[in-house]
This record gives structure tokens, C-alpha cells and sequence, in this order.
């Protein structure tokens, strides 16, 4: 009898630690009509409303992870094979990875017939949205094609305009921009610099590269990077840049503080970065084309080829990405430049920014959008790029001697990291 | 003991020369001082940052409050609910502690006071899995959660924490040390049963041993970071070590709202060490005699 | 009934039992799995590939991870060197009894061990960054300096920064059990030898540290178990870079990088041996040194 008592301490003790697990499992019950989503961007949170709203018999459980654990936790869970969303949301940075991942729905096929979508998008966002094989596997709803954001006082006083399209050819090639970063950098006494970092050179560069990381197994540097390490050593050397890190407060308070001319910015850094950490410099600043047009970041959405509720999912995915009124709601109340650029183009001619000086953004990026080179990805991308910025960085803070230490220190890095691939010339 | 030493040593002290006394003791105070500063200004420093914006946290060095407060705990509400994480803070701790306390006694009084075949040899083996890092079961965890469904639940966290070989090592080192065997053999004779043995008699005699245990084990696991990193999914369910992490958000960084939520994070901690410290420390000192 | 026929003794089985099967599967089970991965190839979709010891040799040739584990062993002995001596010079003081808010004192070095590891990386990593760390405002404000120094960027620096959380964090930890041990030692022989002309410091190294060796010998052998697998510093410091050039980039950092955002689980568990029976080697021959010295400071 005592015995048993202690048992049932024993029993007691664990089923109280279950029964705090327990509740969280209950909460995941095969109800009908519920839609689990995960995202990493509070953007979302918009988006599942209006869904609500134009679907009211459909529930939806949105999990918001906000950091860079997200793609660890995605990727756990379609291992496992266990509470894997329906739908989910995946950074450009990561979606190279994730998308040759089987266990992603393929979106070319009937009943989804996503190219009816993905048709009216800009072309790189269509190739970035396929697998190696050709088959859409998720669906962007942002448009990022990317721009020089400018300050209209500092070209005003250093080059003599503001005006978008005088601006655009002064800095239409990376030897032009040097010489601006000189003279700027000399006339203000080294307090104002033409580029904010070494990045609004590596954002170009990389999105017009020709051959990916890695071809037939082998390492391969395009040249576009060759030209990037000797471009950003040289903004370096001459004072082009100003050193600041990209993301680190010191970055967004120059924007503020109107130390830097230039930054190289997608779309969503008007409401994101510099609406958001200068907010009292509305009306100072401009759009205008660099050397290569490029763009930056985005995110795709991807169905779990094992939901229950595919239907569901791609009414959600269907309804982000086409949907005409919540699209154009999207892009007038948040300044959301959109993938599909037929919605884009009638928006274009009536979208000004007041933050921009009444420059018809839309209309800007609308074009841009166009000129944006398709690069090529591989399911390495995020690993060998961010040992790329590294060495990259290192070697502009003086830890490599020479460029030739770098590479070296690089490939065999990669060597290490992946042994798969052969890193030898 | 010691209050009855006190005061004739310090009279012995007093016989001293004073001023030879008094020097030396000066250094003392001030190097204890030095510390004592160098363990409180990362606090401060914490503290006081967390008062002010984004950009002046950028643009000057601050050693006086800022007027951000309210704003920055706003921003920081807005990404993550810090008190949701105390609370899952509290509840996997806590739980784990009595786990590791009951079950980690019951093994060692087991281990102590009953000479059955094996007995050595298990104990060795419990001790050698001291000696295992945590982090090289971390693939096979994540297997076992997923085979038991437990991923993504407090319980991953929490059961695990029956099995503490420390714990059972400390309070062994605490039995062979302080119950002899006559209190067992008393108890049979009255006729208890070994497990009320246990509970009704031994345990309460484990009181101290276990304060100190429980202590250690609950900081360990209230500062555990790599199992909730890799089991737990939900941010709903996310300790504060790991809240504190997601404020490096997405979009940029405001040092303001990191260093608010840093600062929150610890001050739950500040405050009860504040109230118990006398009884913590010494719980720890007890602790570390016997083991 | 059952109980009468159980011999006695036998009861320790019973007693023991919850605390062993909890530990097979949550604690052996793992541990025999991360095995059986180790001698396999897995992304962690389908099922592992049977691939022999050849994880285990490339472990062996592997130079990132003798960089590692040099990382770690830096940041450990940088770190336990001054930890456990400025602890017993402490725990000596404030044991003595002219001191006065002795418990002050304590409550206030002990107080860095109990605050969250992850959070105190985060924060010196925010006090030391680059371009709007205090660290370095507050030297350009002293005039020190006039543009900010790099500090992230220098591999030596971060790992003596790595170093010198731990030591904050554990040189009040260390004290206690110092001083734990100390009040262990009987007055009455200390007072003798004082009584007989011996000095403070005569005192301290002829009687206090031989019996405090037991003490030394458990502070060690913690100190290299828990400072092989030291992670959250480094991880939230460097948000889980290892930056720069891989100088902070500890064992189990590099354990986790490999097997859980490069997927290469079997290759990430094969390090996690390598570093456990290079944990194993440590303790062993730490306790065999310092038992060795003990017998000869005594004979």
C-alpha cells in the first residue's frame, strides 16, 4: 500500500510535468478549416487580417518568430515531420536552401496552377521563385528591386542637384561614385561620405554575378565579386564609404544625422530603415539608379506538400500575392511595392512619397524592376556568402595582407565547411 | 561557533601596532571595493541604457538616466512579452528543481544506504555521466522528443531534469556524511516501510543539503539556453534567455529596447538574490563542505 | 506479499530505478543515438547513410576543429587562472574576521554568477561594439581615444573579453566554495600556529592550502568540465558568428554550427565524442597531477 502511495507521487509528479505540456498539445487538434502559418515578419499579421475578413469561416494560427533561429526551427520541424505549418514564410536569404527541400509543395501543378501568378511578376522574382527543375516551389508577394536612396541636401550642396534623374547619371558607374566619395569625403573634412558601407557596394555586385557559387561541384568566383573585393578595398582606401555597419545603430543614426549621401536600398527600406530611423528627415531625400541595377532580400511563401489543408493554404497564398484590392490597399496604406507588376504599373502613375520629396516611387521601382539581372542560386548561398563577407571584411580591416590571402583563406574555408565541394583551381 | 570567537581575536588584533594594522587593512577595503564596483557597473550600465533612444545611445557616452523608458518598454512589448517569458522561466524551473531534488535524494539515499549487488559500479557510472557534455546527446534529444511528442512542450525541459547526476553525488556526499545508519534501523524496528522511511524521516533531514542543491539547479536551469534554443518552437513558450535574444530583431537593431530587455530579464533575479542572499550563499557554502 | 519476500537491501534498486530509466531515455538514449549518427551521413531528411569511422577521420585532420578547441582551452585558462586564485585570495580575506560587511561583500561577488549567461553576452556584446558601444565612447569622451576602435574585430581581444565574463561570472562562485572549505578548517589549528610565531602567510601556505587541496582538486575538475563546453558567452556575443576569423568560435559552438545550421548531423556528433574524450583526457590527468602534488606537499 505504501508503496503504492509512493507510486503515485511518483505518477503525480510526472503527469504534472505533462499535464503543463499537455495543454499545448491539445491546441493543435485536427479542427477543420484552420490554417497554420509561420512567419518570421510582422508584415504577415496584415495580411492574415484581411484573410480573415474576406474568409471568416477559416481560422488561422499565424506563429511569428522574429529572428534568425526561424529558419533552425523550419527546418527541425520538416526534418521531424512534425507540426510543419501549412503554409510558411522564407527570407530570400534562406530561400535558395529551403526550396530544394522535397517537402515543398510543387506550385506548377494542377490544381494550383501558380504561373497564372507568377506570369504577371517581375522575371528574377519568377526564377528566383523556381527550383533547378523549373517548378515553382513558393510565391513572392514583395516586389525588391533596389535603389540608390540619396539625400537631397548633400547632392544639393556637394553636386549641385537633386533632381533624380541629374543625380542617377553622376553616378551611373563605380569610378564616378569614387570620385564623388573623394571629393565629399575632402570638401566636408572627412565628416560626409558618398556610400555608408562596404555593403551598398556587395548588394550590387552580388545580384549581378553570372555563374553561382558553386558549378558541377566546384567552387566558382564570378567575376562580378572578383570586382567587388578590389571596389570595396579602393571605397575603403579613398574614404568612400564610411565604415559604418550595416544594420549597427551608428548606420541608422547617420541617416538621421545626414552624414552619408548614398545607400544602396531595396524597396522596403523607405518604410523599414529610413522612414522608420529618420523620421524627421521626410522631404530630404531621393531615388536614383546606380552603376547596376539590383535588388535585395524578399520573401516567398511555400506550402507543405504533406498539409491537410492545401486548399486552404493556397487560398492564403493566392490571396497575398493577386488579390487585387487587398494588393493595392497593401501597397497605398504601407508603401508595399509589389512582385506583380501589372498591379504595380496601374499604381505607378499616382504613388508619390512624401518622404521622398513627391517622387513617384512606384513609377521608379516599376522600372527598375525591369532591369533586374536574374542570379543564379545554389542551395549553399547564405553559407558561402556570409563566409564571403567576412574575408571580404577582414580583409578590408587589414587582417589579409593581400587579396591573393583572402581567396586562399576563403576557398579553403569553404573546402572545410563543405567538403563536397572541390575548391581547388 | 564563530560569534564566540569574535571578540577575543579581535582583541587579539587590537594588541597589534594600529597603524600597520590600518594600512594594510586600507588596501583590502579598496581592492574589495574595486571588485564590488566591477561586479555592479555592467548593471548600471545595463540599467541606465535601457532609459534612453537608439540614438543616443549612438551618438554619446551616457552615465545619467535617459527619459526613453516608457517608450522603449513599448517597442520592446510590441516583439516580445518579456513577462510570458518570466513566467515559462518560473514554471520550467521550478519544475525541474523538484524534480532533480526528489528523484536525485531518492537515487542517492538509495546509492548511500542500501548495499545491494552493483551498488559501486552504478554509482561510478552515474558519476562518469557528469563528465558527458550536454551538447553531444543534443541530435539524439531532439530525436527522443520527437518520438515521445514532447517537442515544443515545457516537459522536454523539465523531466529530463529527474536524472541530475550532480545532484545525486552531492546529496550522497551530504547522507554518508550526516545520517548514520541507526536512524533507518530505528525506523524498521517501528515498523516503516522504507519509502515512508524516506519520505516522512530521511527527507527532512536533507533539508539543508537540498536547499543548496536547489539553488544550483534552479539558476542552471532558469540560465539554460541551448535546450529551450533546440526543443522549444513556440515563442509563447520561450524562457527569457532566449526572449532576450529575439530582441536582436529583424529590422536593425535598437540597443535601447535590447538593453531594457536585458535589463528586465535580470532584475526578477536582482531582486530575490537581494531579499535571500544571506540564505543563498549559505546554502551554497553548506553544500560545498559536504560535497 | 511482495515487500516481504524483497530482501532489504534490495529496496536501493527500487530507489534507484525512476532516476535510471528517466536517465536511458532522456539522458543514455540520446547519447547512443549521437553514436550511431557519428558513423553516419544525415541532413536530417530520409534516413542516415552508414558511412563507417570516416566522420571520426575527418575529425582527425579536421584544422577547424583543433582551432576550436585551442579557442576554448584559451578562453579557459585566460579565464580559471585568475578565477580560482583571486577567489581563495577573497575567500581568505573574507574569512578573516576584521573585515567588516563581510556578507555584503560576498553577496556582492557571488551576485554575476546567478545572471543569465546568454543575457550577459548580449550586453557585452552591446557595451563593446564597434560603432556605438559605451566602451568605446566612454574612451573617446576620456580622450583616449578619437575614432572608435574596432574591438569585434580583434580575435585576441574578444577572446580575452570571453575570458573575463567567465571570470566575473565565476570568481564569486569559486569564493564561496573557497570559503565553504575554509570554514571547514579548524580555527583552533590556525590560531595554534599563529600562537607559535608563524606568519599570516606562513600559515596560509604551509596549513590552509594543503587542506583546501580536496577543495582545489572538485574546483578544477568543475571548472575544466564546465569551461570545455562553454557556448552561451561566445554564441550571444558574437550572435553565433565565432567572429572574427573563427577566434571565439568555441568546441561546442563549433559543434552546433555543424550539426545545426549546416545539418551535417553526423559529422557535428562525431565532434561532440571527440570533445567528450578530450574532456575525459583533461579531468583525468588534472586529478592525477594535482592528487601527485598533494602526496608530496604532505611526505
Amino acid at each position: 500500500m505504501r508503496k503504492r502511495a509512493q507510486l503515485s507521487l511518483i505518477t503525480l509528479l510526472i503527469g504534472l510535468a505533462m499535464l503543463l505540456s499537455g495543454c499545448s498539445l491539445s491546441a493543435h487538434g485536427e479542427d477543420q478549416k484552420v490554417l497554420n502559418i509561420w512567419t518570421f515578419t510582422d508584415e504577415a499579421k496584415d495580411a492574415v487580417k484581411a484573410f480573415k475578413k474576406a474568409n471568416p469561416d477559416i481560422k488561422v494560427n499565424l506563429l511569428f518568430i522574429t529572428n534568425d533561429n526561424y529558419v533552425q526551427k523550419l527546418i527541425s520541424v520538416l526534418q521531424a515531420g512534425k507540426k510543419v505549418p501549412d503554409v510558411f514564410f522564407v527570407e530570400n536569404t534562406y530561400w535558395p536552401q529551403i526550396k530544394q527541400i522535397p517537402l515543398l509543395q510543387n506550385l506548377s501543378k494542377s490544381p494550383f496552377n501558380a504561373s497564372e501568378i507568377t506570369d504577371q511578376q517581375f522575371q528574377y522574382i519568377q526564377d528566383i521563385e523556381k527550383d533547378e527543375d523549373g517548378n515553382i516551389r513558393g510565391l513572392g508577394y514583395q516586389g525588391t528591386p533596389g535603389a540608390f536612396y540619396y539625400r537631397r541636401d548633400l547632392t544639393k550642396k556637394y553636386l549641385g542637384t537633386d533632381d533624380p534623374d541629374k543625380v542617377s547619371e553622376m553616378i551611373s558607374s563605380w569610378d564616378k561614385i569614387m570620385e564623388i566619395g573623394e571629393k565629399v569625403a575632402k570638401e566636408s573634412n572627412g565628416k560626409v561620405h558618398a556610400l555608408s558601407s562596404y555593403s551598398d557596394i556587395d548588394i550590387v555586385q552580388a545580384a549581378n554575378i553570372k555563374q553561382p557559387w558553386v558549378v558541377d561541384g566546384k567552387l566558382v568566383i564570378d567575376q562580378a565579386r572578383m570586382e567587388e573585393i578590389d571596389l570595396t578595398k579602393e571605397a575603403r582606401e579613398k574614404n568612400v564609404e564610411a565604415k559604418y555597419e550595416s544594420w549597427g545603430s551608428a548606420w541608422t543614426a547617420s541617416m538621421q544625422q545626414g552624414t552619408v549621401m548614398f545607400y544602396a536600398e531595396p524597396t522596403w527600406g523607405l518604410p523599414y530603415i529610413f522612414e522608420s530611423n529618420a523620421p524627421k528627415t521626410s522631404g530630404k531625400w531621393g531615388l536614383a539608379n546606380g552603376p547596376k541595377a539590383f535588388s535585395g532580400g524578399g520573401t516567398f511563401m511555400a506550402m507543405y506538400s504533406k498539409s491537410k489543408h492545401k486548399d486552404l493554404a493556397w487560398k492564403f497564398m493566392k490571396f497575398y500575392t493577386s488579390d487585387p484590392t487587398f494588393s493595392k490597399d497593401l501597397a497605398k496604406t504601407q508603401q508595399y511595392f509589389l512582385s506583380n507588376k501589372k498591379i504595380d504599373s496601374e499604381l505607378a502613375p499616382e504613388l508619390t512619397s512624401d518622404f521622398l520629396a513627391g517622387q513617384k516611387y512606384f513609377d521608379f521601382f516599376e522600372k527598375a524592376g525591369e532591369e533586374v539581372p536574374s542570379a543564379p542560386q545554389t542551395k549553399y548561398d547564405n553559407d558561402i556568402n556570409s563566409i564571403w563577407t567576412n574575408k571580404l571584411n577582414e580583409y578590408l580591416n587589414g587582417g589579409f595582407k593581400t587579396k591573393a590571402q583572402m581567396l586562399k583563406s576563403f576557398k579553403t574555408e569553404v573546402g572545410h565547411d563543405f567538403p563536397e565541394i572541390d575548391v581547388n583551381d | 561557533m564563530t560569534q564566540k570567537i569574535m571578540p577575543q581575536t579581535t582583541l587579539g588584533r587590537d594588541a597589534q601596532p594600529k597603524s600597520k594594522v590600518k594600512t594594510s587593512h586600507v588596501f583590502i577595503y579598496i581592492f574589495l571595493v574595486l571588485l564590488a564596483i566591477i561586479c555592479i557597473v555592467p548593471f548600471y550600465i545595463m540599467i541606465i541604457y535601457g532609459t534612453h533612444t537608439n540614438s543616443e545611445i549612438a551618438s554619446k557616452f551616457i552615465f545619467l538616466p535617459g527619459s526613453a523608458l516608457v517608450e522603449n518598454y513599448h517597442s520592446m512589448m510590441e516583439n516580445v512579452n518579456i513577462w510570458r517569458g518570466f513566467m515559462n522561466s518560473l514554471i520550467i524551473s521550478c519544475c525541474s528543481t523538484a524534480l532533480t531534488l526528489y528523484f536525485g535524494a531518492l537515487n542517492a539515499y538509495g546509492f548511500a544506504k542500501f548495499k545491494f549487488k552493483g551498488n559501486k559500479v552504478l554509482f561510478w557510472f552515474v558519476l562518469a555521466t557528469m563528465m558527458v557534455p550536454q551538447q553531444l546527446g543534443l541530435v539524439g534529444t531532439f530525436r527522443i522528443m520527437y518520438l515521445l511528442h514532447l517537442l515544443d512542450t515545457y516537459a522536454a525541459l523539465i523531466l529530463p531534469a529527474a536524472a541530475n547526476a550532480f545532484a545525486v553525488f552531492f546529496v550522497k556526499q551530504f547522507i554518508d556524511g550526516t545520517i548514520p545508519d541507526e536512524i533507518m534501523e530505528s525506523a524498521r524496528v517501528d515498523g516503516a516501510g522504507e519509502f515512508k522511511t524516506f519520505n516522512r524521516i530521511i527527507l527532512p533531514m536533507l533539508v539543508p543539503a537540498l536547499a543548496a542543491l536547489g539553488i544550483f539547479s534552479f539558476i542552471g536551469s532558469w540560465n539554460n539556453f541551448m535546450g529551450p534554443l533546440v526543443l522549444l518552437f513556440s515563442n509563447d513558450k520561450y524562457p527569457l534567455p532566449l526572449l532576450v535574444q529575439l530582441l536582436q530583431g529583424y529590422y536593425g537593431t535598437n540597443y535601447g529596447v535590447q538593453y531594457l530587455g536585458v535589463a528586465l530579464s535580470v532584475l526578477p533575479i536582482i531582486i530575490a538574490f537581494a531579499i535571500f542572499s544571506k540564505r543563498i550563499i549559505g546554502s551554497v557554502a553548506i553544500g560545498a563542505v559536504k560535497g | 506479499m511482495f515487500s516481504k519476500g524483497l530482501k532489504k537491501e534490495h529496496y536501493g534498486y527500487l530507489f534507484i530505478a525512476p532516476f535510471f530509466i528517466i536517465f536511458i531515455v532522456f539522458g543514455l538514449y540520446p547519447i547512443v543515438y549521437s553514436f550511431y549518427l557519428s558513423l553516419s551521413s544525415w541532413d536530417g531528411f530520409g534516413s542516415p547513410e552508414i558511412i563507417g569511422f570516416a566522420n571520426y577521420k575527418r575529425l582527425i585532420g579536421d584544422y577547424m576543429f583543433y582551432k576550436a578547441l585551442f579557442n576554448t582551452l584559451f578562453i579557459w585558462v585566460i579565464s580559471v587562472i585568475p578565477q580560482l586564485t583571486v577567489s581563495l585570495i577573497l575567500a581568505v580575506i573574507l574569512h578573516e574576521k576584521f573585515i567588516k560587511g563581510k556578507s555584503l561583500f560576498r553577496a556582492i561577488f557571488f551576485f554575476p554568477n546567478i545572471v543569465t549567461a546568454a543575457s550577459l553576452g548580449l550586453l557585452v556584446g552591446l557595451i563593446f561594439s564597434w560603432q556605438s558601444g559605451s566602451f568605446n565612447e566612454l574612451l573617446i569622451n576620456l580622450g583616449i581615444i578619437s575614432d572608435p576602435v574596432n574591438w569585434p574585430d580583434k580575435p585576441y581581444f574578444m577572446r580575452l573579453l570571453i575570458s573575463s565574463i567567465l571570470f566575473w561570472q565565476y570568481f564569486g562562485y569559486s569564493m564561496i566554495i573557497y570559503i565553504a572549505g575554509l570554514q571547514g578548517i579548524s580555527r583552533d589549528l590556525l590560531e595554534a600556529a599563529e600562537i607559535d610565531g608563524a606568519s599570516k602567510v606562513q600559515v596560509f601556505f604551509k596549513i590552509t592550502l594543503p587542506l583546501l587541496k580536496p577543495i582545489m582538486i572538485f574546483q578544477v575538475i568543475t571548472s575544466i568540465i564546465g569551461g570545455m563546453q562553454i557556448f552561451d558567452q561566445p554564441y550571444t556575443l558574437t550572435n553565433g558568428s565565432g567572429n572574427p576569423d573563427n577566434a571565439t568560435l568555441t568546441s561546442v559552438m563549433y559543434l552546433y554550427k555543424t550539426a545545426f545550421t549546416r545539418y551535417q548531423y553526423g559529422y557535428g556528433s562525431a565532434i561532440a565524442f571527440g570533445l567528450f574524450i578530450i574532456i575525459v583526457i583533461f579531468s583525468i590527468i588534472s586529478f592525477v597531477v594535482m592528487n601527485r602534488k598533494t602526496k608530496g606537499a604532505q611526505g
